[in-house]
C-alpha cells in the first residue's frame, strides 16, 4: 500500500512516502516559525524521490495534534484537499502516538511531550507490549516540572521525547536516574512515524472524513480544568 | 490557452482571509456559477460553548464543505476546473493559511495553475461581477476594514496606486472612535446609526493632507482631534452630544474620502468612480459619492451587498484576469497578512 | 526602568530609532497606552530602523503583521481581541516563545496574564504640559531584561 504522510505539528516539517513495505522517501526539516511555504514543494519533491505518482497513492496520513495550531491547520488543510481531489482515504494520526513509534521496544515507559507554551506540555504515556503500542494515560496538560516529578513514580526506564526536550529540559532540568532523553534523531516528529502509525489505523478502518476533520486542540482553559481534575493522579 | 479557450475556463476560487470561508466557481471572468459562503451551509459544528468571533478554527472545518458545495451548485466536477485562485493576503494569517494550503494542494493534485490573489484587488474586481458592462479605465476608492486607498485602474492588469493611508484605515478610525465613545465593535455601523440623530455640522473636525494632488489619507490626526474634543469637554464639565460627535466625525471622514476620490477622477480625466471594499457598506459614504457623481456626470459603481462582503467570486474574477496576464503563483505561495496594494505597469 | 519625555511626534520617532539600534533578536516589546499616544508611530520608526521598507501600520484589523527587516518582526495588535481563546487561536504564544525575530505587541495590557515571563514594557502617557507631550517609560519584566535596559538607557542618554 502506498501512502503519503505529513507532519507539521511542530517546528519540524516532515513528509514521507511509504510503499511496497519500504520507506521510499522522507524529507524532514526543522524550520523556523512557519513552514507553510515549503510543505507542498516538499510533498512534490518526496513523491518524485519515491518515484510515486500522486494519482497512484492509496491513502494520506496526517499528524493531527496536539501541537502548533497554525502548523496543524496547514498540514490538515493540505492533506484534506489532496485526499478530496485524488479521492483517497485520509487518516488522522495523533501526534504524541506517532512520536512513541521512535522506540518500539518493550519495557520502556515512553512519554512523548509537545510544547503547550507558558511552561506547560501536552503529554501521554505509552508502552509497547507484544508488538503493539498501547496508550497508558489520556493526554494531560501539565507544567514540565510536574511531569518530571511524576516520573519518579514510574517503574523501569523512562524515555522522554518531543520538541520540549530541547526547548525546556535538556541542560535545564535535573532528571531522576532512570529517566533518559531521546537522542536528537529520535526526539522530534517524523513523517515516517506518521506513515507507520497511519498504516495501522488504515488497516483498522479508522479513516477520517475530509468534510469535518479538525486538528486536536487542547485549549488552555480546558487544560486548566483537566489539570484540576487530575491533580494528584499518577501520570 | 488561447483567449477563446480562456473564456470557457472554469476557475475555482477560495477565500479565507477573515471571518468567512468562501469558495466559488466562475466560467471565464464574469460568469458566476456558484458563490458559497460558509454561513450558508449546515456544517456540523463540534464546538462546545461560544465560538470566538476571531477564529481561524472555523476555516479548517469549513474549507472542504464550501469547496464541495461550490462545485455541486455549479454542477461541475473537480476535473473540469482549469485553475485555482486563492486569497493570500491581506488578512488574518491563520485564516489565510487554511485557504492557501487547500488551494495549493488542489492545484497540485489536479495539475492546474495556481493564482494567488490580493483580497483588496478582489474587492475592486467585485464590481466587474456586479456590473457586467463595467470595463477599465476607472478610479477605484478602496475602503476596507484595514485599508483605505485610491487606485487608478487603467486596465485589467494595469494599476496605479495613487495613494493610501499613512496610519489608520478609515474603518479602524471608526472602530477606535466608537470605542472611546463607548459604542460596541464594529464601529462603522454603530457610528452610522448614531450619526443619523446628530448634526454633522455641529463640530468642525480637521481634515489632514488636504493639499491638492495628494491622494494619501491620514486619519490619526482626526482621531486625535475627536479625542481631544471629548477630553476637553469632559474637563470643562460640559455635556457631550454623542450623536453630534458621531455625525461630525463621520462627515469629516466621508468628506475626505469623497473629495479625494472626486479629485482623482477629475485629475485622471476618467468618467467612472468605483467604490470597493467591505466597509463600503457604509450607507452615508455611498450616498455622498453617488450624489456627487451624479452632479458631475460621473458614473458611479458600487457592488451589490452579496459581492461587497468577503466572497470567493470576486477572487475568482481577479484571478482570471491575472491568469490572462500570466501573473500566477508557484507552490511556495505563502500567506501575507499585511499585503498591500501595488502598482502594475502595462509591461509586466 | 527609565522614562523619556518627548515633546512632539518627531521626538517619539527619534526615540524609537534609538531603541531600534539596540534591541536584540528574541525580544518582546509590549506597548501600553491610550489611543493617540504614539504607539504606532513608535513601531513604524522602530521597524524602519530595523530595515523594514514597506508599509507599517497598526494591524488592528489583521491582528498580526509580519515584516521582513534584518530579522522578522511580528507586530501584534490585541485591540480587537476579547478572549484568551482568541489569543491562543492566532498562535500568539508560539510567537512569544519562539525567540525568533522581534515581537511588538500593541494593547498588551488587555491580557496581562498572557504575557511572557520576560519582556520589555513601553508605556505611553499624555502629559498636561503640552498637547503633543508624551512620557514614554521603559521597564523590564524578568531579570534578563535588566542588563538590556541599562544599556538602552545609556544609549538613549549618551548615544553610546
Amino acid at each position: 500500500m502506498s501512502i503519503l504522510a505529513i507532519d507539521t505539528s511542530t517546528q519540524v516539517s516532515s513528509v514521507a512516502v511509504v510503499s511496497d513495505g519500504k520507506l521510499a522517501a522522507e524529507l524532514t526539516m526543522q524550520a523556523k516559525l512557519t513552514h507553510s511555504e515549503t510543505l507542498l514543494p516538499h510533498i512534490e519533491e518526496v513523491l518524485g524521490m519515491a518515484n510515486q505518482k500522486k494519482e497512484e497513492l492509496e491513502g494520506i496520513a496526517v499528524s493531527l495534534g496536539p501541537g502548533s495550531f497554525t502548523g496543524l491547520r496547514i498540514g490538515l488543510a493540505t492533506a484534506k484537499a489532496m485526499a478530496y481531489a485524488l479521492q483517497l482515504p485520509i487518516v488522522g494520526v495523533p501526534t504524541l502516538r506517532a512520536l512513541a513509534w521512535h522506540f518500539p521496544v518493550e519495557g520502556f515507559q515512553l512519554l512523548p511531550m509537545i510544547d503547550a507554551q507558558k511552561g506547560n506540555v501536552y503529554v501521554e504515556r505509552y508502552m509497547w507490549e507484544h508488538g503493539k503500542l498501547l496508550k497508558k494515560t489520556e493526554v494531560q496538560v501539565l507544567p514540565v516540572e510536574e511531569v518530571i516529578r511524576r516520573t519518579e513514580e514510574l517503574p523501569g526506564t523512562v524515555v522522554l521525547m518531543g520538541d520540549v526536550i530541547s526547548k525546556r529540559i535538556e541542560g535545564k532540568q535535573t532528571l531522576p536516574m532512570h529517566v533518559m532523553l531521546a537522542p536528537l534523531h529520535l526526539r522530534m516528529p517524523r513523517a515516517a512515524n506518521v506513515a507507520l502509525c497511519g498504516l495501522e489505523l488504515l488497516k483498522e478502518g479508522k479513516t477520517g472524513n475530509v468534510m469535518d476533520m479538525e486538528p486536536v486542540y487542547i485549549r488552555r482553559s480546558e487544560a486548566e480544568v483537566l489539570w484540576e481534575k487530575r491533580h494528584g493522579k499518577a501520570i | 490557452m488561447s483567449k477563446g479557450d480562456m473564456q470557457d475556463c472554469l476557475t475555482l476560487a477560495i477565500e479565507s482571509s477573515c471571518d468567512e470561508t468562501s469558495a466559488a466557481v466562475l466560467r471565464g471572468g464574469r460568469e458566476i456559477l456558484s458563490n458559497i459562503i460558509s454561513t450558508q451551509i449546515p456544517v456540523h459544528q463540534k464546538f462546545g460553548g461560544v465560538v470566538p468571533e476571531i477564529a481561524s478554527r472555523k476555516h479548517i472545518v469549513n474549507i472542504m464543505p464550501v469547496i464541495d458545495e461550490a462545485l455541486r451548485e455549479a454542477k461541475v466536477k473537480l476535473s473540469d476546473i482549469g485553475q485555482v485562485a486563492v486569497t493570500y493576503g491581506p488578512g488574518l494569517v491563520g485564516a489565510l493559511l487554511v485557504g492557501v494550503s487547500a488551494a495549493k494542494a488542489l492545484a497540485f493534485s489536479l495539475d492546474v495553475p495556481l493564482i494567488g490573489v490580493n483580497h483588496l484587488e478582489g474587492h475592486i474586481f467585485a464590481n466587474f461581477l456586479s456590473a457586467p458592462e463595467l470595463e477599465p479605465p476607472f478610479v477605484a476608492l478602496v475602503v476596507s476594514g484595514g485599508h483605505t486607498a485610491l487606485v487608478r485602474v487603467k486596465g485589467y492588469h494595469e494599476f496605479e496606486l495613487m495613494g493610501q493611508t499613512r496610519d489608520d484605515a478609515a474603518g479602524e478610525a471608526f472602530d477606535k472612535i466608537a470605542r472611546v465613545m463607548g459604542l460596541p465593535y464594529p464601529g462603522g455601523p454603530e457610528i452610522d446609526r448614531l450619526a443619523k440623530e446628530g448634526n454633522p455640522d455641529a463640530i468642525d473636525f480637521p481634515r489632514a493632507l488636504e493639499e491638492k494632488g495628494n491622494y494619501e489619507f491620514s486619519f490619526s490626526g482626526l482621531k486625535s482631534a475627536v479625542l481631544n474634543y471629548l477630553n476637553s469637554m469632559q474637563q470643562k464639565g460640559e455635556e457631550i452630544h454623542r450623536a453630534d460627535v458621531a455625525a461630525s466625525f463621520q462627515k469629516a471622514v466621508i468628506e475626505v474620502l469623497a473629495e479625494k476620490a472626486l479629485e482623482a477622477v477629475g485629475e485622471t480625466g476618467m468618467d467612472k468612480l468605483v467604490l470597493a471594499g467591505g466597509v463600503a457598506a457604509n450607507s452615508s459614504l455611498e450616498e455622498r459619492l453617488r450624489t456627487a457623481c451624479e452632479e458631475k456626470g460621473i458614473r458611479f459603481y458600487f457592488p451589490s451587498k452579496a459581492l461587497c462582503t468577503d466572497n470567493a467570486a470576486m477572487i475568482g474574477c481577479r484571478g482570471y484576469y491575472q491568469a490572462l496576464a500570466g501573473d500566477g503563483s508557484d507552490f511556495y505561495l505563502n500567506a501575507v497578512p499585511n499585503l498591500g496594494l501595488r502598482s502594475i505597469s502595462a509591461k509586466e | 526602568m527609565f522614562s523619556e519625555i518627548t515633546q512632539s511626534p518627531y521626538e517619539t520617532v527619534q526615540l524609537a530609532e534609538k531603541v531600534g539600534k539596540r534591541v536584540r533578536e528574541g525580544t518582546v516589546l509590549c506597548l501600553e497606552g491610550e489611543l493617540g499616544t504614539g504607539k504606532t508611530l513608535f513601531v513604524q520608526s522602530l521597524a524602519r530602523t530595523l530595515g523594514v521598507e514597506g508599509e507599517v501600520t497598526s494591524p488592528t484589523f489583521n491582528l498580526m503583521n509580519i515584516y521582513e527587516g534584518f530579522c522578522p518582526i511580528y507586530h501584534f495588535d490585541l485591540y480587537r481581541l476579547t478572549t484568551e481563546e482568541e489569543l491562543e487561536d492566532i498562535g500568539f504564544y508560539e510567537y512569544m516563545e519562539a525567540m525568533e525575530g522581534i515581537v511588538v505587541v500593541e494593547w498588551s495590557d488587555k491580557f496581562p496574564d498572557s504575557l511572557p515571563e520576560s519582556y520589555v514594557r513601553v508605556q505611553f502617557e499624555r502629559l498636561q504640559a503640552g498637547k503633543e507631550f508624551r512620557r514614554i517609560t521603559f521597564s523590564g519584566v524578568g531579570e534578563e531584561q535588566e542588563e538590556f535596559l541599562k544599556e538602552l538607557e545609556d544609549f538613549v542618554h549618551t548615544g553610546n
